[in-house]
């Protein structure tokens, strides 16, 4: 079954600092899922509807999405909804991840179905935490075994 | 029904006088009645005397004749002649005498035969005597011895004696209705008399002073209308004039012939219409204005000319006068010379017009100045959103990796604490990563942090003005609770007490309060004296309503007993990034600039009373009612953000 297999993580941010940390985190936080960066939302867009460079692309099993807001092009919240918007694509969970905590903006992230909010900067043990409980909703999440992370 | 003044002084004379002419006529009769019985008493008193004379007479004839026929001598027979004759006269005497009194008539009637008998029977016995001296002698005795004269003699006497008897009678009757007339005249005049007298004089006092009342009325009168026309002549900006009804002038005041500019002479016994321009003349406008005041009352303005051609602005005011009757005997006519204020007219509409185009003018200004203001302001907050959240991003990064750097340091730690590293250059690598690279990484985060904190005010400020309000009614009192429960954990590390009284509701948004009296409370408790136990009372300040301006408003404060506030202090303390104790705790300096900017788009005000370690009072004023509230953008809140941010 597909819940089975392990989540890929679409990590949506275009400061590659940003996209470092949050890796490093997820990766300290226990998390051996792939973890593919694309830092804008067009090209978010085109991974999770298999067009332009990702044309190609086979689906791996279930994703999990980290958007930003501030984005090239097409912005975080203009991609949520999109994704929202679209049936085939509206269960995906989506942890927006942002600088900003304008509750205006938090509210409509919600409105348009996001499963968590983030604010930068990041308390990561927090951020960690949300991912997990998404993952453990989801099933889906690979975790590494003890001896692994000693062996890390 | 009320008799008139006059009416009364007649009908008073009128009597006094029928009164006196009433007693003067029955004085007169009285007196004509005394008069007329006195002459009676007179005429009986004359009676008595003659009926005297004539029995003496009688006798005397008697004597005489017994003295002829005795001696037959002529001479004593004169006596007798003359008795006879006075005999005759008393007689015709007595008959006068006798025309007002029937009785002694009668009586006479009686008397006169006898008389006569006696007489004849004297004189036949003479006659004897005389025709024969011997014979006649004793024919004289036998007529007398005959005692006829004697009979006849007796029979006068008691006549006479009757009569008298009878006269004496009636001169007492006379002289007792005399008296009775006498008294009545006496008693008429002695009583009568002094009524009159002080009818006459009560009379006359009334007349006087009706008299002088009218006297004085009519001087009154007189005196009035004097006034009366000083009072008209002496008015200087009025013309005042009489019109007949055909409207021709009878008459005016002494200032007509100023303002309307026509000598008296010029004028009077004219129509009023040439005191108008010719075209109002053609136009019909005086005509009219008679017949409209005819009606009633015409006031109007209107051009007037004066001989001289030079024009007026008149107020003129037509008022028709009737007479009792309510017949239009005339006209007055009250002219006013408003040229002037005419023109003071014109000039004030010209300058309100001019003020109210400055205004207008003034107002667009300050309507574009508002809302570029308010362009420029929005662009302010913008900028700063953006500023703030380009300078997150790199923060992130600091943040993110400085803390890497810290984990990284820790591994290295456990790197050279391993065995297989040479002692030296183990301490050495120590110290190096204890001393420069663990304190720097956390000299960066604590920068990080506070610049975080920074950003996350500016950010908050810049959003204050942006986000639409929820207006509602708040209860103040339950959001101020909510807020010190919120507090909790720091009140109990400070050991503070907190007291919340009743506040009451006001309109306004609730997160936005809730904000403002967190920041206050934050504040206080930042601040407390560290060498007394802190103490924050938040309640309705004694000046809790406010009614200045059009919203009412009520007053909360919020006074602790902390470190207080120097006045200079006191200005900057809701300016961008003041902070006055920063070494008490730490901040942004931006909490009471947020709190301020939200009381200020509630329409209400914030302000503190403090002295230096005598704690501070925040008072802020909120409004209890609905109000226009402003826009996010409003000048108001412009000038903060963009004076300070």
């Amino acid at each position: 079954m597909d819940n089975q297999q392990p989540v890929v993580i679409l990590l949506v941010e275009d400061d590659p600092g940003h996209a470092s940390l949050i890796r490093k985190n997820l990766k300290r936080g226990g998390f051996l899922n792939e973890v593919i960066n694309v830092s804008d939302g067009q090209q978010a867009l085109d991974f999770i509807g298999l067009a332009g460079e990702f044309a190609g692309r086979t689906p791996e099993g279930p994703l999990l999405i980290i958007l930003d807001v501030n984005l090239p092009r097409i912005d975080g919240v203009e991609v949520l909804r999109r994704i929202k918007a679209d049936a085939r694509t509206a269960k995906i969970p989506v942890i927006i991840l942002t600088t900003t905590d304008d509750p205006r903006e938090i509210e409509r992230c919600y409105e348009f179905g996001c499963s968590v909010y983030v604010t930068k900067p990041v308390i990561y043990e927090k951020f960690v935490d949300a991912v997990r409980r998404i993952g453990m909703f989801l099933q889906v999440v690979t975790v590494l075994r003890e001896d692994e992370i000693r062996r890390d | 029904m009320k008799l008139s003044a006059n009416h009364k002084i007649n009908v008073g004379f009128g009597s006094v006088l029928a009164l006196l002419l009433a007693i003067a006529w029955y004085i007169h009769d009285t007196n004509q009645r005394f008069m007329q019985l006195t002459e009676l008493q007179v005429q009986g008193l004359e009676a008595l005397e003659r009926l005297t004379q004539f029995l003496a007479h009688v006798n005397d004839a008697e004597t005489s004749q017994r003295a002829f026929l005795l001696t037959g001598k002529q001479e004593y027979l004169r006596p007798y002649e003359a008795a006879r004759k006075d005999i005759a006269r008393e007689l015709t005497e007595l008959d006068r005498l006798a025309a007002e009194q029937p009785n002694l008539k009668q009586a006479l009637a009686r008397l006169r035969p006898t008389v006569n008998s006696m007489l004849t029977v004297l004189e036949r016995a003479i006659v004897l005597r005389r025709g024969n001296a011997r014979a006649g002698l004793e024919m004289a005795l036998q007529s007398v011895l005959t005692r006829q004269g004697e009979r006849d003699m007796d029979a006068i006497r008691t006549a006479i004696d009757d009569m008298r008897y009878s006269e004496q009678s009636s001169i007492s009757r006379w002289m007792a209705d005399a008296d009775e007339q006498g008294g009545r005249t006496h008693w008429l005049v002695t009583l009568v008399g002094p009524i009159a007298f002080v009818g006459i004089v009560l009379g006359w006092w009334l007349a006087h002073r009706h008299l002088t009342q009218q006297r004085v009325a009519i001087r009154a009168l007189h005196t009035s209308e004097e006034r009366f026309q000083l009072l008209v002549d002496g008015i200087q900006d009025y013309a005042i004039v009489m019109l007949d009804a055909n409207g021709n002038v009878l008459d005016w005041n002494a200032a007509s012939e100023r303002i309307l500019g026509y000598l008296a002479e010029e004028a009077v016994g004219k129509k009023f219409s040439r005191f108008y321009p010719l075209e109002l003349i053609e136009a019909g406008v005086p005509d009219r204005m008679l017949e409209d005041a005819a009606l009633g009352r015409c006031e109007r303005e209107v051009w007037h000319v004066r001989s001289d051609g030079s024009r007026f602005w008149a107020n003129v005011i037509l008022t028709p006068i009737n007479d009792e009757e309510g017949k239009l005997q005339g006209y007055s006519k009250i002219t006013r010379d408003l040229t002037e204020r005419r023109a003071a007219d014109a000039l004030i509409r010209q300058l309100n017009n001019d003020l109210e185009r400055r205004v207008e003018l003034r107002t667009a200004e300050l309507a574009r100045v508002n809302a570029e203001l308010a362009q420029r302001n929005q662009e302010n907050e913008l900028f700063v959103f953006g500023v703030s959240h380009d300078l997150r991003s790199p923060l992130v990064n600091l943040q993110g990796f400085s803390e890497e750097l810290g984990l990284a340091c820790l591994e290295l730690r456990e790197l050279l604490t391993k065995t297989g590293i040479p002692p030296d250059l183990g301490r050495q690598g120590l110290t190096i990563l204890d001393d420069e690279m663990l304190v720097s990484a956390r000299f960066i985060q604590t920068a990080v942090l506070r610049l975080n904190n920074v950003i996350d005010a500016l950010l908050r400020l810049s959003r204050a003005g942006r986000v639409e309000y929820q207006w509602q009614e708040v209860d103040l009192t339950r959001i101020v609770r909510d807020v010190v429960d919120s507090f909790g954990a720091t009140i109990s590390q400070k050991n503070a007490v907190i007291e919340v009284g009743r506040l009451g509701t006001v309109w306004g948004d609730a997160t936005a309060l809730e904000l403002v009296f967190a920041n206050l409370i934050d504040n206080a408790l930042k601040y407390l004296a560290p060498d007394r136990r802190g103490r924050i009372e938040i309640g309705l300040a004694t000046r809790a309503e406010v009614h200045n301006g059009k919203i009412p408003k009520i007053c909360c404060q919020v006074r602790d007993n902390g470190l207080g506030i120097a006045l200079d202090g006191q200005n900057k303390l809701f300016h961008v990034f003041q902070r006055l104790h920063p070494e008490a705790a730490p901040g942004e300096g931006m909490g009471l600039v947020l709190t301020r900017r939200i009381v200020e788009r509630h329409r209400g005000r914030i302000w503190v009373e403090s002295q230096p370690n005598g704690g501070s009072t925040f008072f802020v004023d909120l409004p209890t009612q609905p109000h226009e509230a402003p826009s996010a953008a409003d000048v108001s809140d412009l000038e903060k953000v963009s004076a300070h941010g």
